[in-house]
């Protein structure tokens, strides 16, 4: 059985889950092969260890059937529909516990079977759950419409206008104005997401109905819908290219309305927020460090840093939150930080970021041997890592005197960003101005002419787009 | 247990469902309780009659606990945790019969719980399924735009960017565009029932985001999506007041059999052109007769008079049928087609409709005490009989020469219409015309001047919304 597509589907079962899928197993409304019970019973014995030797084919063959004589095609057979049974019981045990799903499922059923009195119980109860639910999210506009569409189906089987009482009064429109909400959250989602890909990799897209949507939305108040009200000024923030207003729309969502926010939204938005102090910051020199350290203590604290507590942290999220905490002088924050999250992270690539942010906090002790140790200890997971890691270790070098090693490096480093295709334009602009900054600056450093270091300076304080700008002008006013 | 929720729901299984409910009940993973497994077990011996005086909440007791007092809130409590069972049956139950729902849960738990073995086998096999189906509805592109945001989900979660072989191409927007499509069906569906609602009824509407769809839809190409095109031809045929360009559209799509809609949507059709053919018919005169006769006797061959095939004809459409026969003098066809569908209408309204659509033909035939016979069998079952009962009472009247009970007739005609507020405004026009072209033609019919029935006659042909104006001018022209 090892290596077979049902020990595939058991091996993803929690003990309960197994358990479960036992009495799934022996209900007569799934399953009524009294041999499915026999196997499932041999591999319970053994669960969770399906390398079991006693759990090979022909060992469970001949379990089943004693005395028989091996036959294989009897044998597919059996795993096959212990296979099916597995992948039913998977489906019919999400449904019991995904409430939105059963109830969906419950009343299109009472519906179409018209037993009204019952769908009339269930609706009411429904319709109250979802109105005490404090985030209205787009599975809760995806219920609205089901019932309403439900509902107007009814009436408009039922109806018949024979007296003047039975005047229709306006159009019931939920079910439409549910649907229109449910499609606006999720397609704003789906390209808010493109657009921050977009952001970071060299990829195009082409967002079509986009303009329409927007043109739709700007005439509406949003606040009723603060997921809407937040997926809005979020795209429009990135298509304004950072309008400061929809900043300021975020912000307020972030602090009057998180509570009706859910968790991927509520992190989304923290990624937002800190994506737009990182660009204005590039592009203005605007320091907003100190904003970007608050919402990172608020994420942290509303434990927002993962969309889901099954989810792995983001080694880039975690290198961001440490970079920040080192800009403003602290380092302890940072250490801890870094001790306290490090087994958040997916244990493969744990060690490069531990290494890495602890590379970073030793630099900015100026503990610059142990943060060349650290940084050796870093792997190259992924380009981003790989420019990254160079940056941090060109500026050891020069901060060391290793002039020669930092030459070489620049060059490698220049090269890198010149044949890469996967880098951004925008991140790539960052480091190659960063080298070319570099390449000044040694070259001014033992010449000492103070106006070239003077204009250097100037021209690193102009310069929109520049990798670890107050490094490199704390280090060209030294020189001064 | 008569008159309880649970009966209301047991009433509504099949013997075959209640079979299968037995199983349910007796199925370990859904029920522990013993006790509803002997509930179950009596109520079997009666099924379906559950007002037996052995189901009687007290007896059901003493079966269940023979020997003890009667407790009857243990006895509500049976009922209830039987209830619960019988609508978790119904809902498991609709899952496994409904296979896009089951295919969409079970990719996404296998997905979920990274199972991404059997996740790939059942995302090919899902895939082949649906690019091989004929009706491609709003289902089919949620499907698609569900399994597309697994992929990306997956693809987004394992996606780290390392070296030059992983350039991410053009990011996957399958899912946004299938999202789209599902959207823009479900809506222009609705907004499409909605402006027929309006038609006929005294209702207001308000349908947001239709100018920007519009305005979208208006820029891409929709004949790769038969289903969007009809739905974007039929929104237009009544957004523009009956422009004859998307008549044409649509009369193009209903006569082209392979044109990928289903029972449902070409039901919704055939109505839709059908009702431009009504409104137009003034002006076009006999062309569009033509065309409406013809539609009809297309979709009586295709059998498409229904939703779906388990409904019963609808009294307008009947009628609406009847009424383009009898046009084209097809009395004979007209009389065929009422013995061989009025067994499809529904039990209760079967004897008006036929009644009222024998008294038509019998009218046209001339044999009016014959329409008045079949006239007075018909009962007022909606506003609409009531109206067109009383408009063919008029015409008999006139045409019989009963002058007093025509002045009578007319008079409650008028004052129904007017009271009424259930009516669109555009179908009270019609009729309130006819009542007041009538009158004048009553006026004139002893001592009116030539110039006066010739001038009545032009009023006629200039009012652009009279019913019956062809019988009118007839009338007028007996005159002259």
């Amino acid at each position: 059985m090892k290596n077979s597509k049902l020990t595939s589907l058991l091996s993803k079962l929690s003990p309960k889950e197994f358990k479960e899928f036992g009495k799934f197993i022996k209900s007569p409304y799934f399953n009524t092969n009294v041999n499915i019970v026999k196997f499932y019973d041999l591999i319970a014995k053994h669960f969770p260890d399906f390398a079991n030797e006693k759990l090979t084919r022909e060992n469970i063959y001949f379990h089943i059937y004693p005395g028989e004589k091996y036959n294989d095609s009897t044998a597919r057979g059996l795993i096959s529909s212990l296979l099916k049974l597995g992948e039913e019981f998977v489906v019919v045990d999400y449904i019991r516990h995904t409430k939105n799903h059963y109830t969906n499922f419950l009343l299109s059923v009472l519906s179409y079977k018209e037993i009204f009195d019952l769908f009339a119980v269930n609706l009411n109860t429904a319709r109250k759950e979802a109105e005490n639910i404090s985030v209205k999210d787009d599975s809760y506009f995806f219920l609205k419409f089901r019932i309403e569409t439900l509902l107007s189906q009814i009436d408009n089987k039922s109806y018949i206008p024979l007296t003047q009482k039975d005047i229709p009064g306006d159009m019931n429109t939920e079910d439409a104005d549910s649907l229109i909400n449910y499609f606006l959250i999720v397609i704003l989602q789906k390209y808010n997401y493109l657009y921050s890909k977009t952001g970071s990799l060299n990829v195009e897209v082409d967002l079509n109905f986009l303009d329409e949507i927007l043109s739709y939305l700007g005439k509406k108040d949003l606040k009723q819908i603060p997921i809407l009200n937040f997926q809005y000024n979020r795209i429009m923030l990135y298509k304004s290219k950072m309008d400061v207003k929809y900043f300021n729309e975020l912000k307020k969502v972030l602090y009057e309305d998180f509570e009706h926010l859910d968790r991927s939204d509520a992190f989304n938005l923290v990624g937002t927020l800190q994506n737009y102090c990182v660009q204005k910051h590039r592009s203005t020199n605007e320091d907003l460090t100190d904003f970007e350290y608050e919402i990172f203590k608020f994420a942290i604290e509303k434990n927002i840093l993962v969309t889901d507590d099954s989810l792995y942290l983001s080694p880039i999220l975690y290198s961001n939150i440490v970079s920040v905490m080192l800009h403003l002088d602290k380092i302890d924050e940072a250490t801890e930080f870094i001790l306290k999250y490090k087994n958040n992270i997916a244990p493969d690539r744990v060690e490069t970021a531990f290494n890495f942010n602890m590379a970073k906090v030793f630099f900015a002790e100026k503990k610059f041997n142990e943060s060349l140790s650290s940084l050796a200890l870093a792997q190259n997971e992924d380009v981003f890592y790989k420019i990254f890691i160079k940056n941090l270790t060109a500026k050891i070098y020069y901060e060391l005197g290793y002039i020669d090693e930092l030459v070489l490096l620049l060059d490698a480093y220049k090269n890198l960003l010149t044949s890469n295709i996967i880098i951004h334009p925008s991140l790539k602009e960052n480091h190659s101005n960063f080298i070319s900054f570099t390449a000044k600056l040694i070259r001014l450093k033992d010449l000492k002419n103070k106006s070239e270091l003077q204009y250097l300076k100037h021209e690193a304080e102009n310069q929109p787009s520049l990798m670890s700008s107050d490094w490199l002008i704390k280090k060209i006013t030294e020189l001064i | 247990m008569k008159n309880s929720k649970l009966a209301s729901l047991l009433s509504k299984l099949s013997p075959k469902e209640f079979k299968e409910f037995g199983k349910f009940v007796k199925s370990p993973y859904f029920n522990s309780n013993s006790n509803v497994v002997k509930l179950y077990d009596l109520i079997s011996k009666y099924f379906p009659n559950l007002d037996h005086p052995k189901l009687a909440k007290e007896n059901i007791y003493l079966h269940i606990y023979p020997d003890e007092k009667y407790n009857d809130s243990t006895s509500r409590g049976l009922l209830s945790a039987a209830l619960k069972l019988g609508e978790d049956f119904l809902a498991v139950s609709h899952l496994k019969d409904n296979e896009d729902r089951y295919k969409e849960f079970l990719l996404n738990e296998l997905c979920e719980r990274k199972i991404f073995d059997l996740f790939n086998i059942h995302l090919k096999k899902t895939r082949t399924e649906l690019e091989n189906i004929g009706d491609k509805d709003e289902d089919y592109f949620y499907l698609k735009y569900r399994i597309e945001t697994l992929i990306n989900s997956i693809d987004s979660k394992s996606y780290i960017p390392l070296t030059q072989k992983d350039i991410p191409g053009d990011i996957n927007i399958k899912d946004t565009e299938n999202l789209i499509i599902y959207f823009l069906v479900s809506i222009l569906k609705r907004y499409n029932y909605l402006f027929t609602k309006t038609g006929s009824l005294n209702v207001a509407l308000d349908m947001k985001f239709l100018d920007e769809i519009i305005a979208y839809l208006e820029k891409t190409d929709l004949r790769e999506i038969p289903i969007l095109n009809y739905h974007y031809n039929r929104a237009m045929l009544y957004r523009s007041n009956m422009d004859e360009k998307y008549f044409l559209e649509l009369r193009k799509i209903f006569f082209d059999e392979n044109n990928g809609l289903n029972q449902y949507e070409r039901y919704n059709l055939l109505a839709s052109i059908s009702n431009y053919c009504v409104q137009k018919k003034k002006f076009s005169g006999d062309e569009l007769s033509q065309a409406q006769y013809e539609q009809f006797k297309f979709a009586i061959e295709n059998n498409i008079l229904t939703v779906d095939h388990s409904e019963p004809i609808h009294p307008v459409m009947f009628s609406n049928i009847v009424n383009s026969q009898i046009h084209l003098d097809k009395e004979n066809e007209a009389r065929e087609f009422i013995q061989n569908f009025k067994d499809r209408l529904a039990p209760d309204r079967m004897e008006s409709a036929e009644n009222f659509n024998m008294a038509r033909i019998y009218f046209k035939e001339k044999k009016f005490d014959k329409a008045l016979e079949c006239l007075e069998l018909v009962q007022n079952e909606d506003i609409y009989y009531k109206i067109g009962v009383k408009n063919l009472y008029a015409m008999v009247y006139y045409d019989k020469n009963l002058i007093e009970e025509l002045i009578l007739l007319l008079e409650s005609y008028k004052s129904f219409l007017n009271n009424t507020v259930v009516l669109g405004p555009r179908l009270r026009e019609n009729h309130m015309n006819f009542i007041l072209i009538l009158f004048k033609i009553l006026k004139l019919k002893d001592f009116g001047e030539k110039i006066d029935i010739e001038y009545l006659k032009h009023e006629i042909n200039d009012t652009p919304s009279v019913l019956n104006g062809e019988w009118l001018i007839k009338k007028i022209t007996e005159l002259i």
